[in-house]
């Protein structure tokens, strides 16, 4: 404020207007006969008047309603001022003097200012390039007013002038296009306004020129100009107005809607946050019904929650929605419902309410809340109202359901990115490849599920020239299972290298999952040693598939007793387990494997079993480990194709050649090739 | 796939829960619901009929695993009655014979239960 002052006094144009004023002032108190230079001072007091006020820029308001009132209350004040003023200030004197060029002011700034708004009216609405009228327009009042200082002898030059001015401001007049742009309840009070306007004017101008202004001939002149303009503008203001009316209410829809179209478009973009959402929805809600209060309500099991209070306490609002659905829910309104708050027994309401409105929110699966909206004013909700609301809802519903919608497709993609950890730390436990050895080819396969199945196996070279090796399939999935995955391959490392017996190596990898394994998951497990040397194999199996045994394409199940880890932590688990001990033979297999190879599923639902599984060993079992491999895992994509894996698939195979040495260097890699190929 | 369902009866003293469907790790918690109201309710003599199960994964499996200890501590148990031979198989293959007995129908069960009562009784 302060550094708007100090800029306006270092402007030139409030110096020239101070310097104006105490020249006008001083003249006017000591020597208000000489007409002339009392005159003199009166145009450039009125000239610099006008530039400061306008170079104020005063007015940056769009509603020009308050401009135009602004014109009927200048002269309104004037003509009350002059009344009293009569009767307060004694006829002569400095003081009379004095008070006599204030008043002077006054009047002169008023109709200056009514100038300016004459100006801003003039070009609300209005293509800039019609200013060329204005300005010629201004200049012929300014022109007509000074000239009143001519002699009576040339008098005529004031005369053409000053009738120039009127013709020009009739023409200026003709078309006043922001009638067009208001709204019919402003358009019938404009009616009004111009009436009192005209009179306003016309009373003000003939009382003030045949009192205090006729001693000043430009300030008359000026006058008298300016109340011609306004009797022209007000009464063109009339009529067009009056033309106008019968539009009025299409005007008014369109801009509803197009206003409505702007709400409508925030809303799209604001669909991150469902509360937030909420939040806009009530703004809007109350912005395109023009009501006093609203809020929302959303339906639960057997009840509502209220949300978005806008300008409503939570007790009325919980009134006036209990009064509604208990009136009107059992109807199940698909449309914006309207009635009237008398009969929520509004003598308990703090607010006032007349009526209000209730809109559903709707979603596929039904209504999911209602948009309520309340007037307090004796204004009722009429068809627009009811029309914008029923869009706006159905904006609103779509609103919500994207918001939903976002909300569960981040969580989808949270899980998966979870399943995505997952199943990159099952790949880490597993063997990157496959050991080679002379006498013992190695093949393995491994196919995740999506949701990561808990399959895990290893291999760990031991001491004395041997293997151990493990299969296993924990209960759980997703990211529980690889964690259990992560702890058993830590046990099985360490225990592998102290503990030769399987059987007690299983005892003790049981205890040891006995304090981290939750009671609902257990974990199925086959672990075994090799000897690389003899083909001697001693294993174990803990609840696990049978290991297989080829001998010249016969299979041979071996299925030692053994309950699964964690099933059972007292001596039970020990005394279960039976350990087995085989002696290999040129060109025996072992095929170890997961219940995802069995259970792999068809279209029709049904496993890919035992049956087809020892088949496909007996007609493959002369070919090499990666080959027998390949085609199981060829037939059980063949048998699942169009289906989802459910669980993982996990293959391990021997085959004890101690004759022909390893053979097939090249095709002797790990499973990745496999695995992408049954991905698909 | 995930279509599952149970229900249960009271007969002599014992609670029977008739599986049907497909048990796996999305149907669990059915199962787990209707065992916690049972022991909710104090009845811990349950015999679980398996007639109507189609298919049971290892998380169906879990479930058992989850309240037998809460169970047998309360001098109750789970009896498993009447497996078709493929739900047999994969418990049997994890060595639950050894944990629960398992029966061909719900009288053997039940007498079994009602025998274990008497000679409790009767020390």
């Amino acid at each position: 404020m302060y550094k708007k002052i100090v800029k306006n006094i270092s402007n030139v144009r409030f110096q020239l207007f101070i310097i104006s004023i105490i020249g006008f002032f001083i003249t006017l108190t000591f020597t208000p006969e000489s007409q002339f230079i009392c005159s003199i001072w009166a145009v450039a007091l009125g000239f610099f008047l006008f530039l400061f006020l306008g170079g104020l820029n005063l007015s940056k308001k769009m509603n020009p309603i308050p401009f135009v009132m602004a014109i009927g209350i200048l002269p309104a004040v004037l003509l009350i001022v002059n009344l009293f003023y009569s009767f307060l200030i004694p006829n002569s004197g400095i003081v009379a003097n004095f008070f006599n060029a204030f008043f002077h002011l006054l009047i002169l700034t008023s109709f200056v200012y009514i100038f300016l708004i004459f100006k801003e009216l003039y070009f609300f609405k209005q293509k800039r390039e019609v200013k060329i009228y204005f300005n010629t327009m201004a200049a012929f009042i300014f022109v007509s007013t000074i000239t009143t200082l001519l002699p009576d002898k040339l008098s005529f030059i004031h005369k053409s002038f000053f009738v120039v001015s009127i013709c020009l401001i009739a023409f200026n007049s003709i078309r006043i296009s922001w009638i067009a742009f208001i709204v019919k309840k402003e358009k019938i009070y404009l009616l009004l306004l111009a009436v009192v306007n005209v009179i306003l004017m016309i009373s003000a101008a003939g009382i003030l020129n045949t009192g205090i202004a006729s001693k000043i001939p430009p300030l008359d002149n000026f006058i008298t100009v300016m109340s011609v303009y306004g009797a022209i503008y007000f009464s063109m203001l009339f009529f067009t107005t009056l033309f106008h009316l019968p539009t009025a209410e299409a005007y008014d829809r369109r801009s509803q809607e197009i206003s409505s179209l702007q709400y409508f478009s925030k809303l799209i973009t604001q669909v991150l946050d469902i509360d937030e959402l909420s939040d806009t929805v009530s703004e809007i809600a109350l912005k395109i019904t023009g009501a006093n209060a609203a809020w929302l309500t959303w339906n639960t099991d057997d009840s509502y929650n209220i949300s978005s209070l806008n300008n409503i306490g939570i007790v009325d609002s919980r009134m006036i929605s209990d009064y509604y659905f208990k009136e009107f829910a059992v109807k199940q309104n698909t449309f914006t419902a309207i009635f009237y708050c008398d009969k929520v027994t509004s003598q308990q309401l703090m607010e006032k309410c007349t009526s209000l409105s209730a809109s559903p929110i709707r979603t596929s699966n039904g209504i999911k809340g209602h948009i309520f909206t309340i007037k307090k004013a004796p204004l009722i909700y009429d068809e627009e109202d009811v029309n914008a609301l029923n869009t706006f809802s159905d904006y609103a519903s779509v609103a919500f359901e994207n918001a939903r919608l976002l909300k569960e497709s981040i969580e989808k993609e949270r899980i998966e990115n979870e399943l995505d950890l997952a199943r990159q730390a099952q790949r880490k436990l597993i063997p990157i490849k496959n050991p080679e050895f002379t006498n013992l080819s190695v093949s393995s396969a491994f196919i995740p599920a999506f949701e990561v199945g808990g399959d895990y196996y290893d291999f760990f070279e031991l001491e004395k020239n041997r293997l151990a090796f493990i299969i296993a399939d924990v209960s759980g999935k997703g990211i529980s299972a690889s964690f259990i995955m992560a702890e058993l391959k830590g046990i099985f490392t360490s225990l592998s290298t102290i503990i030769n017996s399987p059987r007690e190596l299983l005892s003790k990898a049981n205890i040891l999952l006995k304090n981290t394994l939750e009671r609902k998951y257990f974990v199925s497990a086959l672990y075994g040693v090799i000897d690389l040397e003899t083909g001697k194999v001693v294993f174990s199996r803990a609840g696990h598939c049978p290991a297989l045994l080829l001998k010249n394409g016969e299979n041979i199940e071996l299925k030692p007793d053994g309950l699964g880890l964690g099933l059972d932590f007292s001596d039970k688990f020990r005394d279960s387990l039976e350990e087995r001990e085989i002696q290999l033979i040129e060109d025996d297999v072992i095929v170890l494997y997961t219940d995802g190879v069995t259970e792999a599923k068809n279209s029709l639902m049904q496993d890919f079993g035992d049956d087809l599984l020892r088949k496909i060993l007996s007609e493959n079992y002369k070919s090499d480990v990666h080959k027998i491999s390949r085609s199981i895992i060829e037939e059980i994509a063949y048998f699942s194709k169009n289906t989802d894996q459910y669980d993982d698939i996990t293959l391990v195979i021997f085959k004890w050649n101690e004759k022909k040495n390893k053979n097939g260097e090249m095709e002797c890699q790990n499973s990745q090739p496999q695995q992408s190929s049954l991905m698909v | 796939m995930s279509e599952f369902t149970t229900s249960t009866k009271q007969l002599d003293g014992v609670s029977v829960i008739n599986l049907k469907g497909f048990l796996d790790a999305h149907t669990a918690q059915v199962l787990e619901a209707a065992f916690t109201s049972l022991i909710n309710d104090g009845k811990f003599n349950i015999v679980v009929n398996f007639k109507d199960l189609a298919y049971i994964s290892s998380a169906g499996l879990g479930v058992f695993m989850a309240y037998i200890e809460n169970i047998r501590d309360n001098n109750g148990d789970i009896k498993l009655v009447e497996m078709n031979e493929k739900v047999f198989n994969i418990f049997d293959l994890l060595g639950f014979p050894l944990l629960y007995q398992i029966f061909n129908n719900e009288e053997d069960a039940i007498k079994k239960f009602n025998e274990a009562k008497q000679s409790e009784n009767a020390e």
